[in-house]
């Protein structure tokens, strides 16, 4: 049991991760440095995802299966390089994840006729399902 | 110091200053207490002309008449959600606000049933949809308009007359008023795909929504 890690996704320097509390709360994060059990020193960059360099409890990050090969604590030029050159955020955006949560952030700030639409269409979809489904 | 309470150890209820003026009030009653006490009498039998000049209370700013503001998020055409009242959960198009502060709104009445009325604004959620209201007049319109019409009050047979009197010439001329109001609205209204329906429809809250969290 020891020798096969059961996990795939560690807290180690240039781990993608999602912070999911707090002022930064939705936005992506790269963990440069690790303080102790609790906590890490994450580092956005600040001009990829608007997330300075700061430390942060990791009860408030949710990792991701991306990893950049970055050393403990490397400078943000070298994090960003690493990050454009893997096009990790492309990959991330790609992923079913990145996109549900993109989809709930349009959906919460739908204005009351679009969210009238959306019902519209839902309904009209679930007619045809059922057409479809009565032909056989 | 009598007049200084102290409300803790060190606190006193008035500051210095108030103090200081308080005792000087006190000065100036002591030195002519008794020319006030003539003066006054003048003032009250009006028969002379004051030779200083008589304080005279400003303006109330409490009773002057502030005109109501529109909320910042309605806007001619814009669809409210109605929140009480008989037409409670209904979307209705707002066409402008009158003078008493009131919001003239229209459902279209074919649509949703509403028809021209008045609302306050506090029991209405404006939505960021608006409706071109450009082609509708609605200058016939005014806080008189919706004025009750007063039912006579001699016995039975009055009442019935006054019935009579009002109703069907005082209908048809509602109705009118009410299509001609609505016809331009319909049309610009069916310009826009399903937004008939979305004003038929009532408003609902469903589960795990609030509204204060939502954007309308």
């Amino acid at each position: 049991m020891a020798g096969v890690s059961m996990f795939k996704r560690f807290v180690e320097p240039g781990r993608l991760a999602l912070i999911t509390f707090g002022p930064c709360a939705g936005k992506m994060c790269t963990i440069v440095d690790i303080v102790d059990q609790k906590r890490v020193v994450v580092d956005g960059p600040e001009s990829v995802t608007g997330v300075r360099r700061h430390m942060m409890p990791i009860k408030r990050l949710s990792l991701t299966d991306f990893r950049m090969k970055v050393k403990r604590g490397c400078r943000e030029k070298t994090l960003k390089k690493a990050l454009t050159e893997g096009e990790i955020m492309k990959k991330w955006e790609a992923t079913s994840w990145a996109k549900k949560l993109k989809t709930q952030e349009t959906r919460k700030n739908m204005t009351d006729f679009e969210r009238f639409k959306v019902m519209a269409a839902k309904q009209k979809r679930s007619k045809e399902v059922k057409k479809a489904l009565k032909k056989k | 110091m009598g007049r200084n309470e102290m409300l803790a150890p060190g606190v006193p209820k008035y500051g210095r200053s108030k103090m200081m003026k308080m005792r000087k009030a006190n000065q100036y009653a002591k030195k002519g207490g008794e020319k006030k006490k003539v003066e006054e009498k003048k003032v009250t039998y009006g028969k002379y002309v004051e030779a200083d000049p008589v304080k005279v209370p400003l303006p109330s700013t409490k009773r002057s008449s502030r005109p109501t503001k529109l909320k910042k998020t309605i806007k001619p055409g814009s669809v409210l959600i109605v929140l009480s009242g008989r037409f409670m959960g209904k979307r209705v198009v707002f066409l402008k606000q009158l003078p008493s502060g009131l919001l003239l709104v229209t459902g279209p009445y074919k649509l949703n049933g509403c028809p021209i009325r008045r609302i306050n604004q506090a029991y209405v959620i404006a939505t960021s949809t608006t409706v071109d209201i450009s082609g509708v007049n609605t200058d016939k319109i005014d806080d008189a308009y919706f004025a009750r019409v007063k039912e006579a009050k001699e016995g039975e047979e009055g009442f019935f007359d006054n019935q009579e009197k009002i109703n069907p010439e005082w209908l048809e001329k509602r109705k009118a008023d009410q299509k001609a109001i609505d016809e331009p609205l319909l049309a610009a209204v069916s310009k826009v795909s399903l937004l008939a329906e979305y004003l038929q429809a009532p408003f609902t809250l469903s589960k795990g929504q609030a509204p204060h969290m939502m954007k309308f």
